[in-house]
Formats: structure tokens, C-alpha cells, sequence
């Protein structure tokens, strides 16, 4: 993560005040942006074998991981442990009807098309989802550290891309045979978040 | 009339102009007007955010303050490292939060207090939502305004918490070692009409009018929740937002929009509250009067007199003048228009000069008009005399004759129009055309000589109506009997004569008959005086010189045969004449119809008329007979008889013209009648003037020998596209 990294904010995040206390810095966010960075390996031979939906969880008024990625036709579930209640509904287009989710309860929806899917809840605003569909291969989780590991891959060639702040970042070709092939991605500052 | 049009035009495209111009010229003044006073709504709405930020700098200080307190803070150290159950730290930071907010006022309280620990449980909540946590389990660290706070940031927000919108601040709870942050405290104040009146207070100056009259209105998820006054033209604005909705996030404020008419017309300016409440159409509006109206209407009421300047007043007398002028000249140059030079023709025509209105040099309708009064006048001349003659044998006899005796316009209402010096007796053509009447081409010269009448305005004729008449049956009113005399009705029915009165004569009664009988209300006549003093001559009009006898002639008499009792109107006959053969004149070749003898003025059918020839109507056998019979009894009984006084000799009434005028006369006939000839197109090189003078000199003489009229006009029309001559009995 680069120095100084601040996606832009839209106006519903903009404020009159924000300022430091003058007593101590200012401390790292709650929310690890690492979270929010989708490792996608695409190859023929890298097709994610689990059916099972991605877990989107709602808690503490946001989503998490806030980002998934998952092949056409598995499917999200989106889970309220939150108090409240949440109301889901797609950030633009209509590719799902306004959804209730009470506290503790689920709900799933199932993506057949690949694209980029946004959800958020019209109740609390800065909760947004965002679910990547795409054709085939699978995803990895970025650790603390910012590394994240794919395993059993079959020797073939693959791409190898990274989905930060709304786009695709990074984007290689790797060729895995007998050992272990090591990627290193720089994700370059993010000028404006997209909407 | 193509000016006049012009003209017309002219005015109606400045008055139009004008009027487009008081409509249209007030708007850019209007727009001035507007976009000034949206400016003042613009500065008022920039002060209103700065005043919210104030409001939240405000709130985020007493945030600060409320951070500081050493028992939230040992309260949120606890609930950080879980040292102490959520429940016990909860009632623990209630009261602590109790305890601080007993010193404030109840509308300076903060409407939602929320403590969190430092991972963004909420501990303890004052406020909306305050019964559904659960403490130590339920977070708000996904919100910013909490993550931030918890980062060590003092910010603020606004909040959308269930259906209340609150402006939120937030402050870092920073431990007693003050290593790390703890916890954070967020303050919410309400936003509603209380909030709203005391941002008011603090927007707008009562000493300012336009601020005094500007209003504030907070809208959230479509409705009004706070505003210092009430409009229904309010319930607009969420749908005028909703519509703006992108740009007025984009530039944090809308135009200025009109909403309303009337008295409920307003200015409004929106914008939109900062943070996430934006997220739920969350916006306040800075509501305005209406600006000054600039239309016609309103601007005329704001009129002073100081606005008027004599130099404008001046300017637009210019504008005045020179329009003036123009039109003026629009009108001089319309003199030469169509229908002005149809209007001279017409004149020519009713003066003579023509004889036939030139349709070919008038274009378009004048031409039509003219084509139409030519057509008229060949119509009026084509009908055969026998017509008129026939005419004259349906209506009475006394009709005809009182007919005759108006010169030949038997409707004519007007006696002194009776006679047209230009023709020699009867309307000249337009006049005859204008008042209705036949012409005098059909009338004159059948009428004068059938009945032998001659100009009714003239001493004699009216001598003669006087010793005509048998009887009178009381002042002003005659009773005649026998047929086509004029019978009051009354009288009639109590005589039970029978009367039949034409239509003409009905005509002639009301005006021309009644002033040529007006001496009929004089008492019966004692003596033969001179009929010049009783009966002055009437002024016929300027005859030509030629007719212009030197002196009067002698007053002549004629005594009814014994037992005779002559109808009134049935007078000597003063003129009769042969039908005038032009055939011959033109023809020489045709000896036959030039050598056709003379019909006499005793026969009692004349009327044949022949191509070429004068119209001639037949005289009525009765009144042939009857001047045959006169003629010796008036010679010889000369002055004076009972029953009346006998009507002086037309002929003897003035002189002749002497030798040269009728040459020269017949001069004048003989050039009308060759122009006539050429304008139908007719062969003139056969025609000579001895020829042509030596016929008319005939027929005049034939014409005076029989008729003993004074002399006779020779008149030229045209007749089945031909030049004709038609002969006229004159009076003197």
C-alpha cells in the first residue's frame, strides 16, 4: 500500500471537519484495506472446484470482506450480524430486487453472468459490496502481510490480476510448471475511486 | 390603394413591433432582476454552510470536551480491555453522560449520545435506537464518522437514525496513559424546527429586508422535518431535488428555482446536507421572497414621474412626427392610385367628356368596375324603345304622361336632377345610375315624344299642369280621375274611382311630382297674369350656348274643346320627332332605307325600330289623336278660356340657335359620333359631315315643325355595339 493513499471521497463521505486531536497521531484504520484486494488467478486449469457461495458478512454497519470474486454461476450470501436491519439493493442496474435482511438473518443471490456487481444497503449508505463475476479460475486472500498463495495450480499458463479500488490493477501472465512461481504485484495510487 | 394597403401594413407591423417590443424588452430587465436576487439567495445559502460548519465545529468541540471526562474515560479503558461486564460499564457511562448534561439546557442537550470502545462496540446510547443494543456486541465502526474518531480524527457527520436526522461530531476517547486511543464519544443534535430557528436567528438580519423575508425549510427521504414557516408550494421541493439530484451533489447547491404563483410564490435555493444524511436525500432549502416582477404591467406601476425626461419625450415626438410624415406621404403618393384614376374617369363620364368609361386602361376590380358600369349603360341602350313605349302602355296613361312630364325620368325624385342640361333633358347616365334610375337614353326621347311633355321644372310645364288640371278636391291634395292619374287613397275610396298608380308614379309623387304640384295648393287663378311672375322659370342647368334663345317667347295659351276636361299631365304635346335613320349616313349605298319616308307624328304606331337607327318608342294613338285634335283648337283659341290657363308655345318660349351654333353644334355631335364610331370599330371613311349635318338639320326641322318644341339635342351612344344617335325635344 503506498504512502498517502486515499481514494477519493465521494460527497456523501465528505465532511465539514475532520481533524487531527493534537494529542495523538492518527492511528491506522479499523478496516484493513487489504480486505479489499481480490487476487484472481484466470487460467482453464485454475477453475475454483467449491459450488459453495461466498460469504459476504454484515457487520458493524459495513460489509466483509466488502470485495469477493467468484466464477459465473456460484453464488453470494450476504449475512446480517449486525443489530439492525438491512436493506439490500444494487447500486445501479437491476440485476436484484431490494432485499430485507434482518439481524441474523441470510440471504443468497446467484450470479450467472460474469461482470462487476455492486450491492449496498439504502439503511446504512457507506455499506457496499462489491461481487466480481467472472468466467473462470479461482481467487486467493491477501494476508496481513499482503501476500497471498494459490495452491494445487496444474502446470499451464496463467494470469495472474489484482482488483484494488474499484479496477483491475495488475495484470500478468505466469507459467507454472514443477516449482513454485512467485508473483510480485505493485499496485500504483489510486487517483479516483470509481464510482 | 395599393398604398393605403402599404399603409396598413406599415401600421399594424409597428404596432406590432411596439407591442412585441413592450413585452419582450422588459425581460432581459427581468432576468437582470432575477439573477441579482438569485445572487442574494446564492450568498445566503453560502452563509447558511458556513454556518453549519460552525455548527458542526461547534458540536465537534463539545464532543471534545465531553472526550476529556476522566470517568468516560476510565469507563471506555474498561470496556477496551473487557475488564468489566458491558452491562456494569453501561450504567456506569449513563450516568456518567447524565451527570455532564444536567448543567445544559434542555435545547442545547444532544439529541444521541453514542460511546464506543475502541474496536467500535457501542457501550452506552442516549437516544433513538438506545433499547435495541446490545453493549459490548453491537459495532458502528463501519461507519466513518466512527472509524474515524477512532483513528484520533474530530469530525463530523450527519445521520439518518430512524427517520430523525441528526448532525453528528465525533471525538477520540485517548486513555489515561495516553498511548492509544480507547474509545470515542459522538454527539447528535437533532435537526428539527427549534435547530432551524436559532440557524435562522444566526443566518439572516431583521435590518436587511430581503434577509428578513428569507426563510429556511430541511427536507429528509422526500419530506419536510424542520422549517421556520409553513407553504404548501414546500411539498414541491423534494421532487425538484429528486430531479437535481446529481447535479446538486456535484455542485453542492442547486440554482435558484421560482416555485409557486401569487402570494405563495417563492425563490429557493437547495443544497445538500454534507456526509452520509446526503445519502438520503437529506437537504435544506433557503426559501426567498419572489423577485421584483419586470413585465409590462409591473413595470408601468413602478413608473415615476422622475422617469420621465423631456429629452425621451422629445425623442419620441420625433418618432411621432416622422411617422406622421411618412403616412402623410404614403397618402399624397396614393393619389395616383387605381382607383383615384377610375374616380377621375368617372368624373370625365358624369361631365360628359367621355362616353365610355376606358375599362382597358384600369387593371384588376377598377377595371371590372368600369366594365360593369359600360355593360350597364349597352344594356339600358340596347332595350328597344318599343319597351319603354310598352312600359308606358301598362302604367296609366296620366302616369306616363306625369313620367313624360319629369323629363323622362319618371323615378326620379328630384326635380331639379330631372333635367340634365348635357343631354337635353332626363339623368345624366351615372346620375341616372346612381340614384337607381333607367337612363336617360331609354326615357328621354321615347317619353318626351310619346306624351309630348317637355322638362317638368320648367314655367310652362308647370303652367301647363295648372291649366291641365279639371279640379281640385281641397288644398294640396289632388283627386284626379281617369286612369294613371294620382289618387290619394282616401279620396279614392270615397269617390270609388278606380286609379291605378305605377310604381314610377308612386316614386314621382313623393318628391318630383309634389314639388312640381305645389301650385297646386295655390287658390284657383282669378286672372291671366303673366306666368313669369307666378311661376318664375327654374334654372335648368347651363345649356349650350347654341340653345340659348335671345329672348323669351310670347306665353301661349290653348282652350280645351267644349265639354273636354283634359287629365292633368295631359299637356300639348311639345316635341315629337321622326326616328332619326343613321343608316343612310353611314350607308350611302342603302337608298332604300335612306329613302323610307318619315313616319308623322299623327300616326299612331312609330315605333319600328330599324338597325341603325335612333330608338324610337311609338306615340300612343290616344295622344296622336289628341294632338291632332289640340293643335287647331290651341291656334285658334289662342289666350284665355274657362278652365284654365293655356300653357305658353315651347316654341315660341326662347329663340333658336342661330345658323352658325347649330353648324358648329352639329360639328360637335358630328366628332362625338365618328369617336364613338371608331371606339366600336366601326367604318368610318363613308360618313361625311355635309352628309351627316344635312340629316340632322332635317329631322331637327321635322322634328320643331311638328312638335313645336324649341329645338332639339342630338345625343351619341352606342347600341348593339354601334354608335346611335337619339333626338331630344328641348325646352327653353
Amino acid at each position: 500500500m503506498p504512502a498517502g493513499f486515499e481514494p477519493h471521497t465521494p460527497f456523501t463521505e465528505r465532511t465539514y471537519w475532520s481533524l487531527p486531536n493534537g494529542l495523538l497521531p492518527t492511528a491506522a484504520p479499523l478496516t484493513d484495506w487489504r480486505r479489499s484486494v481480490v487476487v484472481w488467478l484466470d487460467g482453464p486449469s485454475a477453475r475454483d472446484r467449491s459450488r459453495a457461495p461466498a460469504d459476504i458478512t454484515m457487520a458493524d454497519a459495513r460489509f466483509v470482506p466488502p470485495v469477493v470474486a467468484i466464477e459465473a454461476g456460484r453464488s453470494a450470501r450476504f449475512v446480517n450480524r449486525d443489530s439492525v436491519l438491512h436493506l439490500l439493493e444494487p447500486v445501479s442496474g437491476k440485476f436484484m430486487a431490494a432485499e430485507s435482511v434482518g439481524p441474523g438473518d441470510t440471504t443468497e443471490r446467484q450470479f450467472d453472468r460474469p461482470g462487476t456487481y455492486r450491492v449496498r444497503c439504502s439503511e446504512v449508505p457507506h455499506m457496499e459490496a462489491t461481487i466480481l463475476v467472472l468466467q473462470q479460475g479461482q481467487a486467493a486472500e491477501v494476508s496481513a502481510d499482503g501476500s497471498f498463495q494459490f495452491n494445487g495450480v496444474p502446470p499451464g499458463i496463467y494470469t495472474v490480476q489484482v482488483w484494488y479500488a474499484g479496477e483491475w490493477m495488475f495484470k500478468q501472465s505466469v507459467e507454472v510448471g514443477g516449482k513454485p512461481v512467485v508473483v510480485e504485484a505493485r499496485l500504483r495510487k489510486a487517483q479516483q475511486r470509481k464510482e | 390603394m395599393w398604398f393605403s394597403r402599404v399603409w396598413v401594413v406599415l401600421l399594424a407591423a409597428v404596432v406590432a413591433l411596439a407591442f412585441a417590443v413592450l413585452l419582450v424588452l422588459p425581460r432581459p430587465a427581468a432576468r437582470q432582476l432575477f439573477n441579482a436576487h438569485a445572487y442574494k439567495l446564492d450568498l445566503v445559502q453560502h452563509n447558511a454552510h458556513l454556518l453549519l460548519k460552525v455548527e458542526a465545529r461547534e458540536a465537534i468541540d463539545r464532543a471534545v470536551a465531553l472526550s476529556r471526562d476522566p470517568r468516560l474515560v476510565e469507563t471506555l479503558e474498561l470496556a477496551s480491555t473487557k475488564q468489566r461486564p458491558p452491562d456494569q460499564l453501561q450504567a456506569k457511562a449513563l450516568a456518567t453522560i447524565s451527570e455532564l448534561l444536567a448543567p445544559l439546557q434542555p435545547e442545547s442537550r444532544p439529541g444521541l449520545i453514542i460511546l464506543v470502545d475502541d474496536q467500535g462496540k457501542q457501550v452506552a446510547r442516549v437516544g433513538p435506537g438506545a433499547e435495541k443494543i446490545v453493549p459490548g456486541q453491537h459495532g458502528i465502526a463501519g461507519y466513518p464518522l466512527v472509524e474515524a474518531a477512532l483513528r484520533g480524527l474530530l469530525r463530523d457527520d450527519s445521520w439518518s437514525v430512524e427517520g430523525h436526522l441528526f448532525t453528528m461530531a465525533a471525538a477520540p476517547l485517548i486513555g489515561r496513559a495516553q498511548q492509544r486511543y480507547v474509545g470515542a464519544v459522538l454527539l447528535g443534535q437533532e435537526v428539527d424546527d427549534a435547530f432551524v430557528r436559532r440557524l435562522r436567528q444566526r443566518l439572516v438580519s431583521s435590518t436587511v429586508p430581503f434577509l428578513a423575508a428569507t426563510e429556511l425549510a430541511v427536507f429528509l427521504r422526500g419530506r419536510m422535518i424542520a422549517s421556520t414557516f409553513s407553504s404548501p408550494e414546500l411539498s414541491r421541493l423534494p421532487l425538484q431535488f429528486s430531479q437535481r439530484r446529481d447535479q446538486m451533489l456535484r455542485d453542492e447547491r442547486s440554482p435558484a428555482i421560482n416555485i409557486g404563483e401569487g402570494a405563495t410564490a417563492h425563490v429557493v435555493v437547495m443544497a445538500p446536507l454534507q456526509s452520509e444524511a446526503a445519502a438520503h436525500d437529506a437537504f435544506y432549502a433557503i426559501v426567498g421572497p419572489p423577485a421584483a416582477r419586470a413585465d409590462l404591467v409591473p413595470a408601468l406601476a413602478e413608473l415615476q414621474r422622475s422617469d420621465f425626461e423631456l429629452a425621451e419625450l422629445l425623442q419620441a415626438g420625433g418618432v411621432f412626427v416622422a411617422l406622421l410624415v411618412l403616412g402623410l406621404l404614403l397618402l399624397q403618393l396614393e393619389g395616383d392610385s387605381p382607383l383615384n384614376r377610375l374616380l377621375v374617369d368617372v368624373r370625365r363620364l358624369t361631365r360628359t367628356d367621355i362616353l365610355r368609361l376606358p375599362d382597358r386602361d384600369h387593371n384588376g376590380r377598377h377595371g371590372e368596375i368600369a366594365r360593369l358600369i359600360n355593360e350597364y349603360f349597352d344594356r339600358q341602350t340596347k332595350r328597344p324603345a318599343a319597351g319603354a313605349g310598352a312600359s308606358a302602355k301598362r302604367a296609366p296613361a296620366g302616369a306616363a304622361a306625369l313620367e313624360g312630364a319629369h323629363g323622362g325620368a319618371p323615378n326620379d325624385r328630384s326635380g331639379d336632377l330631372a333635367f340634365d342640361p348635357a343631354t337635353g333633358g332626363g339623368l345624366s347616365p351615372l346620375m341616372a345610375a346612381s340614384s337607381g334610375l333607367p337612363p336617360i337614353r331609354e326615357l328621354d326621347i321615347d317619353r318626351v315624344l310619346d306624351e309630348g311633355l317637355e322638362d317638368p321644372t320648367s314655367p310652362q310645364s308647370q303652367d301647363n299642369g295648372l291649366s291641365a288640371l279639371p279640379a281640385l278636391d281641397g288644398p294640396g291634395v289632388m283627386a284626379l280621375d281617369g286612369p294613371g292619374f294620382m289618387l290619394p287613397e282616401e279620396t279614392a275610396a270615397e269617390s270609388g274611382t278606380a286609379s291605378v298608380l305605377s310604381e314610377q308614379f308612386l316614386l314621382l309623387s313623393h318628391a318630383g311630382a309634389l314639388s312640381m304640384l305645389q301650385p297646386l295648393d295655390l287658390p284657383p287663378l282669378p286672372d291671366m297674369e303673366p306666368l313669369d311672375d307666378k311661376f318664375p322659370a327654374p334654372s335648368l342647368g347651363p345649356l349650350s350656348p347654341q340653345f340659348a334663345g335671345p329672348e323669351p317667347a310670347p306665353v301661349t295659351g290653348s282652350a280645351p274643346p267644349p265639354g273636354h276636361r283634359p287629365h292633368w299631365g295631359q299637356r300639348e304635346p311639345t316635341g315629337a320627332m321622326d326616328p332619326i335613320s343613321i343608316g343612310p349616313i353611314i350607308d350611302p349605298a342603302d337608298k332604300a332605307h335612306h329613302a323610307a319616308p318619315p313616319r308623322a307624328a299623327a300616326s299612331p304606331a312609330l315605333a319600328t325600330e330599324e338597325e341603325g337607327d335612333t330608338v324610337m318608342s311609338s306615340v300612343p294613338e290616344q295622344l296622336a289623336r289628341s294632338l291632332a285634335r289640340e293643335q287647331p283648337a290651341a291656334t285658334e283659341a289662342g289666350h284665355g278660356a274657362s278652365g284654365g290657363i293655356a300653357p305658353p308655345s315651347a316654341a315660341d318660349a326662347a329663340p333658336r340657335a342661330s345658323e352658325p351654333e347649330l353648324e358648329r353644334y352639329f360639328q360637335q355631335v358630328f366628332k362625338e359620333f365618328m369617336a364613338v364610331k371608331r371606339s366600336c370599330g366601326e367604318n368610318v371613311d363613308n360618313v361625311t359631315f355635309e352628309r351627316f349635318a344635312r340629316k340632322l338639320r332635317g329631322n331637327r326641322d321635322s322634328l320643331i315643325q311638328r312638335y313645336g318644341c324649341h329645338d332639339v339635342r342630338f345625343t351619341v351612344y352606342v347600341k348593339d355595339g354601334k354608335a346611335a344617335l337619339k333626338a331630344t325635344p328641348i325646352q327653353p
